[in-house]
């Protein structure tokens, strides 16, 4: 396998006429750790569903553990958490839906068996939910939806997971849980992650580089860095004030802010 | 034991095929919010009937043409353009019963036989009509069965189902197909209009009493037998349209099943 686990290579993305990402160009290393911030509509989704293979580059290439990233899925190498669920209300029980995470290509019509069971049990230990395995998904609340549905991505144990807003519904301290989880599983599994979030003050304890997106890429490189003012001014376009909650600190404070100097 | 009219005799027959087939894909119309889709699909069909009746041939064809080319282009509107399925469905199904009205009107005073097609007519059911229903049925149990854990995943997020390799733009479509053929043969039991009652009531009702989607495929089926052959059997006992019964017994049904307390 190649060291690299993405790489993309002056990828443009237009939809509906409109450039969503601009010649972006990025390499993730195998068991890296990455954070992707930026303003609503900077197309921090987008670039997830471009490494997908979902949406295809207008310009550039995508490389996938150095294939394509529709051969990539095919082989099942790509775990993702979608922002946007088409139905929260399917009738079905957390460990269904995590075990749905496990059919493949080649197994999606055969019926489910133990070994599949206990992969989504081991998954659902993971973030935290063995005691709601058999509650139906719709009774969940929003947060342990979002706790399955990262176990579902987990179950097939694949190398590269793509999180698009993991945190959506999930209250500061689970919050912190989950990032815990993440990062630990990153370490034992040498997961490579990409997660796209808000959460700008958190993901700097957690990950290893932080990726600004804003059409163009902003930066990217060791997260403190991105707690620099001005870049995060000249990404959201207004000044920001960056909120820092860290296991350790007694409540939050702010780092740095124009309004404060 | 009773003898029964052979048109009768194919109206049961039908009536319990359709039961299979319209319950096990009601499950997926519910689960994608495409109760007007079966509309949409059924208006769309009343054009190709309309159209057969100026040409003056069988109305069969043009209509399943008419309702499968339906389906497509809602299918491709929504997943092209990114329309929601309800706008293309909107347009389409005035558009086509529009067009199927003024065909009638054309073809000069018939109004009967649209009045048989809008509402169902079942001494319309030939033998070779529940041939077709039952290869359908089959077919659509052998795909739904096949494509199970996809078709899920697909009802879920369609992004999810890709990741996982699975052929999503292949079930969605053919999805559609099966709903459309079904739609169609449907039409002549409950007719255009009433249609929809069948495609929509037995998973809701089902999903009122259980959370587990193998249970709500299983309760759909018992629904749509018990609505299909209580209408059935009513409409006979009391010489009221059956198409129509159907229908209202579908209506009962599901407000019986609002009595029943939320599963937990």
């Amino acid at each position: 396998m190649p060291a690299l686990a993405i790489e993309l290579k002056g990828v443009t993305v237009a939809l509906n006429g409109h450039i969503v990402l601009d010649k972006i160009t990025m390499k993730v290393a195998q068991g890296e750790f990455w954070g992707i911030i930026g303003p609503n509509g900077g197309g921090k989704t987008t670039l997830l569903k471009t490494i997908l293979g979902i949406i295809p580059p207008r310009i550039g290439e995508v490389r996938v553990l150095g294939v394509p990233p529709r051969q990539a899925v095919k082989k099942g190498w790509l775990g993702y958490l979608p922002q946007r669920m088409g139905s929260r209300t399917f009738p079905i029980s957390a460990l269904e839906v995590v075990m749905l995470g496990e059919c493949y290509r080649d197994n999606f019509f055969k019926p489910f068996r133990n070994k599949e069971k206990e992969e989504a049990l081991r998954a659902l230990g993971l973030v935290g939910l063995s005691d709601k395995a058999l509650h139906p998904f719709p009774h969940l609340s929003g947060g342990e939806q979002q706790r399955v549905l990262i176990a579902m991505a987990l179950a097939s144990r694949p190398p590269i997971l793509l999180l698009d807003e993991p945190n959506t519904g999930v209250d500061v301290v689970a919050q912190e849980g989950l990032y815990q989880v993440l990062k630990r599983l990153k370490e034992e599994l040498s997961l490579t992650i990409l997660m796209v979030t808000h959460d700008v003050g958190v993901i700097s304890h957690f990950v290893d580089r932080i990726a600004c997106l804003n059409t163009t890429l902003h930066f990217s490189g060791d997260p403190w860095g991105a707690m620099d003012c001005k870049l995060l001014e000249e990404l959201y376009g207004e000044p920001v004030e960056v909120f820092v909650h860290h296991p350790q600190c007694q409540g939050c404070h702010v780092l740095k802010g124009r309004g404060h100097d | 034991m009773i003898e029964l009219s052979p048109f009768l005799q194919h109206a049961l027959v039908a009536a319990l095929l359709l039961a299979f087939l319209l319950s096990l894909l009601s499950f997926f119309v519910v689960v994608h919010n495409w109760a007007f889709l079966g509309v949409g699909i059924s208006h769309a069909a009343f054009g190709g009937v309309a159209l057969g009746f100026l040409l003056g041939i069988s109305p069969d064809t043009p209509a399943l043409i008419f309702a499968v080319a339906a389906a497509m282009i809602i299918g491709l509107v929504k997943r092209r353009w990114g329309l929601h399925e309800d706008t293309a469905i909107g347009i389409l199904f005035s558009t086509a019963m529009g067009a199927g009205v003024i065909l009638f009107s054309l073809s000069k005073g018939y109004t009967s036989d649209a009045f048989s097609y809008l509402f169902g007519n079942i001494l319309t059911i030939t033998r070779g009509d529940l041939w077709l229903i039952g290869g359908v049925t089959l077919l659509t149990y052998l795909f739904i069965g096949l494509f199970l854990k996809g078709l899920i995943l697909m009802a879920i997020n369609e992004d999810l189902a890709y990741v996982r390799g699975i052929p999503t733009t292949f079930l969605y479509y053919s999805l559609l197909l099966l709903l459309a053929l079904a739609v169609v043969l449907a039409i002549k039991l409950v007719g255009v209009i009433l249609v929809t009652a069948l495609v929509v009531v037995p998973a809701s009702v089902a999903m009122r009493i259980s959370t587990s989607y193998r249970k709500i495929i299983f309760l759909s089926l018992i629904v749509g037998l018990t609505v299909n052959i209580v209408g059935l059997v009513v409409s006979y006992a009391l010489d009221l349209p059956p198409g129509a019964t159907m229908a209202v017994t579908a209506g009962v049904v599901f407000s019986m099943s609002l009595l029943i307390p939320r599963p937990s």
